[in-house]
């Protein structure tokens, strides 16, 4: 049974003004109480399709279709989806230092978002910014709110980004690689709080470019590459029976956890294609050990089971 | 680097419209300037001489340069008017009897030469005291700093006003070396000096930050003397710094030439700089205003060049942004 | 935090000695120019220029005359003119300052006012026709000798365009004290406040438009968008929350050297009777201790405001709290 989608991206395009392209479909859908996981390497698109959910880049012309919530976002005007961002939609950024405003207290910054959102008074949104940071662990929660961005450790000051993104109890939650700026040993903490999230019935996309955080965190995962996403399906189907010949190759890099290490890890060899180069055919065929002709056109999305998804001609009809 | 990132300038020059307007500008504010003997020798005027009683021709009568006042008591005189036609005293006569234009191309001669020269000095021993303060660091660096802090501390024009003041008119002795109390080099100094502080301090940042550059360290590791490292690795990276602040610094110096000659502190009479124009006019302002006028123009033009080249150098040289 | 304090205020007394010092040498110590003469006057006799020597007590060594100087400047506050025989220095200086202080408030009130209005402006509409409008008035103002354009206005608003409805209202040259007509204050303080401010305006939009861009490629202004916030908030709230650290440091010390005599031009074009014209008659009658006076407390004015300028810094940047040092 399939729960009714929260946020649905159809065939997703971003381009410069400039004609080259960003995002060259993008197609996935997260639903109320699953966690995605959006894999990919450094300008695969990750973080573009985030932002661009957001609607936090003006400045690039997005074609395709968002739907959140029934809404089509993309032709919604910016009034509307001002008012979704933080109540409806939050977002929590990689890296917590910069992403505060350093010269004003953690707290005064999680105040502004409730009150942007909901009548309460100053001294309202304060008692439930502290309520807030101490339901996301924070020791203390009082003193913390009175303390400047730099003042508080990377762990603190996720938590304290979390709560701020949580402060207006959005449906949806994107998380831009959450945990890279972090310690591993807080990495987890913050990972076992985003599953509690999504238990409570929240639907969370989760951007990193590491298969573990997707094994320990997500329910479903879509394979993004080079502005194009390959594969889809739930984190099992995918983890333990990858398709697409791409998502086979980034598995194989991951070292093993037990069994004898091996000598090398498998690498994929060469680079992936910068935007004014992508190929006109399947994005991965330059790079694929498993490259046909019929690579040359790119394929579509090929259901194979309930959810999962590839586009490989490998197992076209 | 420098000669590099100066030629990409230059190809970028196509592109922007108002720095080329700058150069062409400034290019001729400097010929005009230079060709004023050959303006007052083709008008026939002397532009230093006071000629109360002379006379000129209008429009094929003869005037006299000093004329009758219109208010109605007709006391005092009036200088001439312009006519703002070719020929001797087109903007018209000083209250010396002396022609305007032909003064403000003098004056412009002395306001020109003097902030280029001061701005180059000011340029100079502030790179010195940037590469001493930044590369050798430690007390040298403490010392000269706080040195800078004092002088800072004195607003710009009354620290030239002060030294101007014991200075010119009397001249300077230092040992064997004696300036001439009307000698130009008293504002030149002077001008140079209280803006050292101005050009200092970007100078000795930028000074810091290569001397911690890897490859000053390079160059240090593979034996390189002092000497060699600032003469080879430090100033030709610092040479970028001094051309993006040049032409700033020349502005400030003109504006501060033209504020002390304007006291009687500057340039000093009967030569002329714009500035001490300015203060003939100042007493003609409601009777003869283009006394006045006119070589206000001619600064505000030259400062308004000088900044939009240095801006645009800043762009393109120095992005960060030396010195504010 | 009290450590931090006191060697603060080290420093400064420290600079305020090498500026006492330097002030002093250049009026009494400089080679060449010798002080006797000037009050003596050109073709005084040998005579009369030994009795001001030792009158004045420039026959001491020069620690002494620097001891003396400074104790009748600071501690006694009773030296006088050497030109106008026993008019004391200080309470002159004093009673100028009310003056200076208004024409400057009256300037720094249009200047950050202007300023910030431009730079928002022309950061907001980057690269339009207007931002680059606003950036070449800008450069023209700040490309302006103060005192021709104060006499330019004094031109029309005086003389030419005086009697037309435009003008009509501006009093002649002068000022008038707060305490006897304040409309008549504000009305004579006008148009020389903004004439001082005119360059201002320009360097301080520009300053502010570059640090409001940089700003806003910061990620916390996309965390403010993300969160909701218009692009009012996000500009005025955010933006310029993160970028005028530098327009308060740069306002601080101009502020400071206006209020200290930097504001004499614009004094002497307009007639006001403040600091800088004070010093500006000084100099026709080679008042050096009146001079000294002025310059010496402008100097000590500065560095003053800078220490405070320093203490509003770390009330606004909370990063630098800590430790800050010296600049």
């Amino acid at each position: 049974m399939r729960a009714e989608p929260l946020l649905q991206i159809q065939d997703l395009r971003l381009e410069l003004p400039d004609g080259r392209r960003l995002l060259d479909g993008v197609t996935l859908d997260v639903a109320a109480g699953q966690s995605l996981g959006v894999v990919g390497e450094s300008g695969s698109g990750k973080s573009l399709t985030a932002m661009s959910v957001m609607g936090l880049l003006p400045r690039l012309k997005a074609k395709g279709s968002i739907v959140f919530q029934k809404h089509e976002l993309l032709s919604m005007r910016e009034k509307e989806r001002r008012k979704l961002r933080g109540s409806q939609m939050a977002m929590i950024f990689q890296d917590p230092m910069t992403a505060f405003l350093p010269v004003r207290s953690i707290g005064a910054q999680i105040d502004e978002q409730i009150r942007l959102h909901q009548p309460l008074s100053r001294h309202e949104a304060r008692a439930l910014t502290v309520k807030l940071l101490e339901r996301m662990g924070v020791p203390d929660p009082e003193m913390a709110a009175r303390r400047y961005p730099h003042q508080l450790s990377g762990g603190l000051r996720q938590r304290a980004m979390i709560a701020m993104a949580l402060s207006c109890s959005p449906a949806l939650l994107i998380a831009d690689e959450p945990t890279t700026a972090l310690d591993v040993t807080v990495q987890a903490q913050i990972l076992v709080l985003l599953r509690t999230l999504r238990e409570e019935g929240a639907g969370v996309m989760l951007i990193t470019h590491d298969m573990g955080v997707v094994a320990q965190s997500c329910t479903h995962v879509a394979v993004l590459y080079a502005g194009v996403v390959v594969e889809r399906g739930t984190v099992v189907d995918v983890l333990q029976q990858p398709l697409h010949p791409y998502t086979q190759a980034l598995l194989a890099a991951i070292p093993p956890l037990d069994g004898p290490k091996p000598e090398r890890l498998p690498t994929i060899p060469g680079q992936p294609p910068v935007p004014e180069a992508r190929p006109s055919g399947c994005v991965f065929s330059p790079r694929c050990p498993k490259v046909r002709p019929d690579c040359a056109v790119r394929p579509d999305m090929i259901e194979m089971g309930e959810g999962r998804r590839v586009a490989c001609v490998l197992y076209g009809a | 680097m420098l000669k590099d990132r100066s030629l990409r300038w230059l190809d970028g020059l196509r592109a922007r419209k108002g720095t080329v307007a700058a150069l062409f500008l400034l290019a001729g504010i400097v010929l005009a300037s230079l060709s004023a003997p050959l303006y007052a020798a083709m008008v026939g005027v002397d532009p230093f001489a006071s000629d109360l009683a002379g006379t000129t021709q209008r429009g094929g009568q003869t005037v006299d340069l000093m004329q009758p006042n219109d208010n109605p008591l007709h006391l005092g005189l009036t200088p001439l008017g312009p006519d703002w036609q070719p020929g001797p005293y087109a903007l018209g006569s000083d209250s010396q009897g002396r022609d305007v234009a032909a003064r403000v191309l003098y004056g412009g001669r002395n306001s020109l030469l003097i902030a280029a020269t001061a701005s180059l000095l000011c340029l100079t021993l502030a790179g010195m005291i940037g590469i001493c303060a930044g590369y050798f660091g430690g007390w040298v660096d403490i010392i000269l700093s706080r040195i800078l802090d004092i002088m800072w501390a004195i607003p710009v024009y009354l620290f030239a006003i002060s030294l101007s003041v014991v200075t010119v008119g009397h001249g300077l002795r230092l040992g064997p070396f004696v300036i001439g109390a009307d000698s130009l080099l008293i504002p030149i100094v002077i001008i140079a000096l209280v803006y050292v502080p101005y050009a200092a301090r970007p100078l000795r940042a930028r000074a810091l930050s290569l001397a911690q550059a890897e490859f000053v360290m390079a160059a240090r590791g593979m034996g390189a003397s002092h000497g060699r490292i600032v003469l080879r690795e430090i100033l030709p990276n610092l040479a970028t710094t001094m051309v993006v602040l040049g032409p700033l610094v020349m502005a400030l110096c003109l504006l501060a030439e033209s504020a002390l000659s304007f006291l009687s502190l500057g340039v000093q009479a009967p030569a002329a700089s714009w500035g001490s124009i300015i203060q003939d006019g100042e007493g003609l302002l409601y009777t003869r205003p283009a006394v006045a006028i006119v070589p206000g123009i001619a600064i505000v033009l030259t400062v308004l060049a000088l900044n939009v080249l240095g801006n645009s150098l800043r762009d393109h040289l120095d992005p960060k942004g030396a010195g504010r | 935090m009290i450590g931090a304090f006191l060697s603060r205020a080290g420093q400064m007394l420290l600079v305020i000695f090498g500026i006492s010092v330097l002030v002093f040498s250049i009026f009494f110590a400089t080679p060449g120019a010798d002080p006797t003469a000037r009050i003596a006057g050109r073709g005084a006799s040998p005579q009369v220029v030994a009795r001001i020597r030792a009158e004045y007590g420039f026959d001491r060594a020069l620690p002494i005359q620097y001891v003396r100087m400074m104790e009748k400047l600071f501690v006694t506050r009773d030296l006088t003119s050497y030109v106008d025989h026993g008019e004391p220095v200080v309470p002159e200086v004093m009673g100028a300052a009310p003056v200076t202080l208004s024409l400057v408030l009256w300037a720094a009130f249009f200047w950050v006012g202007g300023s910030l209005l431009i730079g928002v402006a022309s950061a907001v509409l980057r690269d339009s026709w207007i931002d680059r409008i606003l950036m070449v008035l800008g450069v023209i103002g700040l490309s302006m000798p103060v005192f021709w354009l104060g006499e330019v206005v004094n031109l029309f608003t005086q003389s030419r365009w005086h009697d037309t409805w435009m003008f009509s209202w501006v009093p002649s040259l002068g000022y008038v004290p707060f305490s006897q007509n304040p409309w008549g204050w504000a009305k004579a303080l006008f148009l020389p406040s903004l004439t001082l401010a005119s360059s201002f305006i320009g360097l301080y939009a520009r300053v502010l438009r570059a640090e409001l861009l940089g700003a806003m490629g910061e990620d916390s202004i996309r965390t403010a968008r993300a969160k909701g916030a218009g692009p009012v908030r996000v500009w005025l709230w955010h933006g310029l929350r993160l970028s005028w650290l530098s327009y308060v440091s740069l306002f601080g010390l101009d502020f400071a050297q206006l209020l200290g005599g930097g504001a004499l031009l614009t004094e002497v074009v307009f007639a006001l009777p403040g600091v800088g014209r004070l010093t500006y008659q000084g100099l026709a009658t080679l008042d050096l201790p009146l001079i000294m006076a002025t310059v010496m407390y402008s100097a000590i004015f500065v560095v003053v405001a800078n220490a405070l300028i320093d203490g509003i810094y770390t009330l606004l940047d909370p990063r630098i709290a800590g430790g800050r040092n010296a600049r």
